[in-house]
């Protein structure tokens, strides 16, 4: 299937700051999992679990 | 026919353990409120090394397909039952972020024909802003398309087609 492949251009400031988070968190969390710490993580990085429980095995 | 390693829920997301003893985490992030004008959940999805045993390095893994096959099937489990749009931004702190995307690619296009949810759809955007840039990869269903346009469109100031 056709994949698009774009470049977005993020300048407004609000936004920056929403994505710069993003970005931060993210490194935070593989920091974490490579020091073997990930589930002493304390942060307001909201964790999900949207995988159906039943099919956790 | 795809052999996944077990799953294991945590409590920041899921784990696998494969047969060389090297522990794997992988998570979910909400995100949503990163985007303006979203009538869905937008989450990010990672996964990396938590352990890896002695006679082993983290640069140079053993080849093992299933790791492939496990992230492929948790993807397959989320889009069966989720509509939100998932978005993954391969770990850049040690420059390795392209080939982690081709990785995923890879694994994507070998493991996609043996999931259950055929209607997933994947592109590829570089976001950039002051002083910095990422790659991802936006993961939806079909039905949700015109949602991700909603997405980008509010988040963009400028966008050009790469050539």
């Amino acid at each position: 299937m056709f994949m698009v492949k774009k470049t977005i251009h993020i300048t407004k400031a609000e936004f920056v700051e929403r994505v710069k988070k993003v970005v931060s968190d993210k490194k935070l969390i593989h920091q974490k999992i490579r020091e073997g710490k990930f589930s002493e993580l304390k942060s307001d990085i909201k964790f999900a679990h949207p995988l159906s429980d039943h099919n956790n095995r | 026919m795809l052999t996944p390693y077990p799953i294991i829920t945590t409590d920041k997301g899921y784990r696998f353990i494969t047969t060389h003893q090297i522990y794997y985490e992988a998570y979910f992030t909400d995100i949503t409120q990163t985007f303006p004008l979203v009538s869905i959940r937008v989450l990010s999805f990672g996964f990396d090394c938590a352990h890896v045993p002695e006679d082993c390095t983290i640069t140079s893994l053993p080849v093992d397909n299933r790791v492939g096959e496990t992230i492929a099937t948790i993807l397959d489990q989320f889009f069966t039952h989720n509509r939100d749009v998932l978005i993954y931004v391969p770990m850049d702190t040690d420059q390795k972020a392209m080939q982690r995307s081709r990785l995923f690619d890879m694994w994507w296009q070998r493991f996609k024909p043996h999931l259950n949810c055929q209607v997933v759809e994947r592109d590829r955007y570089i976001f950039t802003y002051p002083g910095d840039e990422f790659v991802a990869t936006l993961l939806y269903r079909t039905e949700v398309k015109a949602e991700i346009q909603i997405i980008l469109s509010g988040l963009d100031s400028h966008q050009d087609e790469n050539k």
